[in-house]
């Protein structure tokens, strides 16, 4: 009898791209509250945005694993004041700890299906990080995984410049979270906005849907 | 994950995983007690990339006929304007209008003939001497008739809802809530339908209404507590101005010629 299978063979239950952005005072990221069972949009108020000590992080890819990385980081950061030391991790030294992480299962042939974005804030400056399931990562002021690469990131490096406002982040980012909800297949019109500060004070809005999407097209266009 | 509740599911994961333009959909076709309602979302997908997100599943084959496509876009596209072309020059022959069993019987045929390379799945409805009709004309291209009927890969999620809500001899409002419910229900759930709701709505007196709905009612609870949420948070734009429905003007469409290719969406 063969042995069973132990090891992710693909994602199940997944969730979709997240945004990020870098500005003056800190990190914005976003991300809609949808996790998918294959095509059915199956959980529709999942907060896929969670902040962990001095960082905030968010996935796309399946749901599990993401769950399952939000509790190593936390393991870390709890170990950490359990030594009542005063020191802390920052956010740097946790995604290199994620990155080994994910690079470790990788190798193990058994990965994290996540790309995950990491936001803090690195010797007084915003930080944004940004690893996927092969190990793969890189540090920049703007991120975007699953459809976000396609879609988002030419928009963010198009319109990103250092010293951006929250508001013009903000709505950088709503900007590109309706291009996905217009090409994405699988999000939903609810979407969450989450920032942390240069002090390490993150505050995750309220999910919400988008405004201002357009639908004028279909009005010209209808079959006879 | 891989057992799938219906063929049309399993149909739809099989022709994504091809890597075909796909109409994962919702379409739906009810009768009134004046005529009949058919509806359809606008989304096309290729994979998970929405292709299309206006797109016209509804399309006439005569005057008094509509035909909602789901299945592979190229397939339902190629198969309805033959069926238009023959249903024109056989109502010419009749000097009269075509019946929609006609109508539905001839798709059927068509598809039936080309089961192996096609993959379509449509519903007939429309108004013809005897009333009121719908055709379904699934996978496998059976023919058959029925008041009310749902397809596309999001119909899946709508069937108890339907089978629960559905009642016969429905007043034209009734009949319009009911369908655009319904396949606002299927939208929410797939993610392969999505967009607005187009209708047509045919009546006994030959008339066609084509409706859009740009806003479909959303049932989540929770999504009215995000609304209150981001209004003190002083985050809520001014509101929009779209209306949620649009009345195209009423007006009698005898089209005497096939309108052209150009016509047709890409």
């Amino acid at each position: 009898m063969d042995a069973p299978i132990t090891r992710t063979l693909e994602p199940i239950n997944t969730g979709t791209s997240v945004v990020g952005i870098t500005y003056k005072d800190g990190v914005l990221i976003a991300s809609d509250t949808l996790v998918s069972y294959g095509s059915l949009s199956r959980f529709r108020s999942i907060q896929r945005l969670v902040s962990i000590g001095p960082c905030l992080i968010g996935a796309s890819g399946d749901y599990s694993d993401f769950q399952h990385i939000t509790d190593l980081l936390t393991q870390k950061v709890d170990e950490a004041s359990f030594h009542q030391d005063g020191f802390q991790y920052t956010a740097p030294e946790l995604f290199e700890y994620l990155c080994r992480v994910m690079y470790e299962r990788r190798s193990k042939v058994n990965p994290y299906w996540n790309r995950v974005v990491m936001a803090g804030s690195k010797q007084g400056k915003p930080f944004l990080g940004c690893v996927d399931l092969y190990g793969t990562h890189y540090a920049s002021p703007t991120v975007a995984t699953g459809y976000g690469e396609q879609l988002a990131q030419p928009i963010l490096r198009k319109e990103w410049h250092p010293d951006m406002s929250l508001e013009e982040a903000h709505a950088l980012l709503e900007k590109c979270m309706r291009v996905l909800l217009y090409r994405d297949c699988y999000t939903i019109n609810k979407v969450q906005f989450a920032r942390i500060g240069l002090d390490g004070q993150t505050t995750i809005e309220p999910p919400a849907p988008l405004t201002g999407t357009r639908w004028e097209a279909p009005l010209t266009i209808t079959l006879p | 994950m891989q057992a799938f509740a219906t063929p049309e599911q399993a149909f739809h994961e099989a022709l994504k995983a091809k890597g075909g333009v796909d109409l994962g959909t919702s379409i739906m076709a009810c009768r009134f007690n004046g005529g009949v309602v058919c509806g359809s979302d606008s989304r096309t997908s290729t994979g998970s990339y929405v292709a299309n997100r206006i797109t016209d599943k509804l399309t006439q084959l005569t005057p008094n006929i509509y035909v909602c496509r789901s299945g592979s876009s190229a397939d339902t596209q190629i198969l309805s304007d033959y069926v238009r072309y023959f249903l024109e020059m056989h109502s010419l022959e009749l000097d009269n209008r075509c019946s929609v069993y006609t109508a539905a019987h001839m798709l059927g045929d068509l598809a039936y003939q080309y089961k192996e390379q096609m993959q379509t799945s449509f519903l007939v409805a429309g108004v013809d001497s005897t009333g009121p009709h719908i055709f379904c004309v699934p996978l496998g291209s059976p023919v058959i008739e029925e008041p009310w009927s749902i397809g596309g890969s999001g119909s899946s999620y709508i069937y108890g809802h339907c089978d629960a809500t559905y009642r016969e001899n429905m007043t034209q409002d009734e009949c319009i809530q009911f369908v655009t419910n319904a396949l606002s229900l299927a939208m929410q759930r797939d993610g392969s339908s999505g967009g607005v709701i187009r209708l047509a709505v045919m009546t006994n007196d030959f008339k066609v209404e084509r409706r859009l709905i740009t806003d479909p009612p959303s049932f989540s609870r929770a999504s009215t507590a995000c609304k209150t949420a981001r209004r003190r948070l002083g985050l809520l734009s001014p509101p929009a101005l779209s209306p949620s429905l649009v009345f195209l003007p009423r007006f009698p469409l005898f089209v005497v010629s096939a309108p052209g290719r150009a016509a047709r969406s890409p």
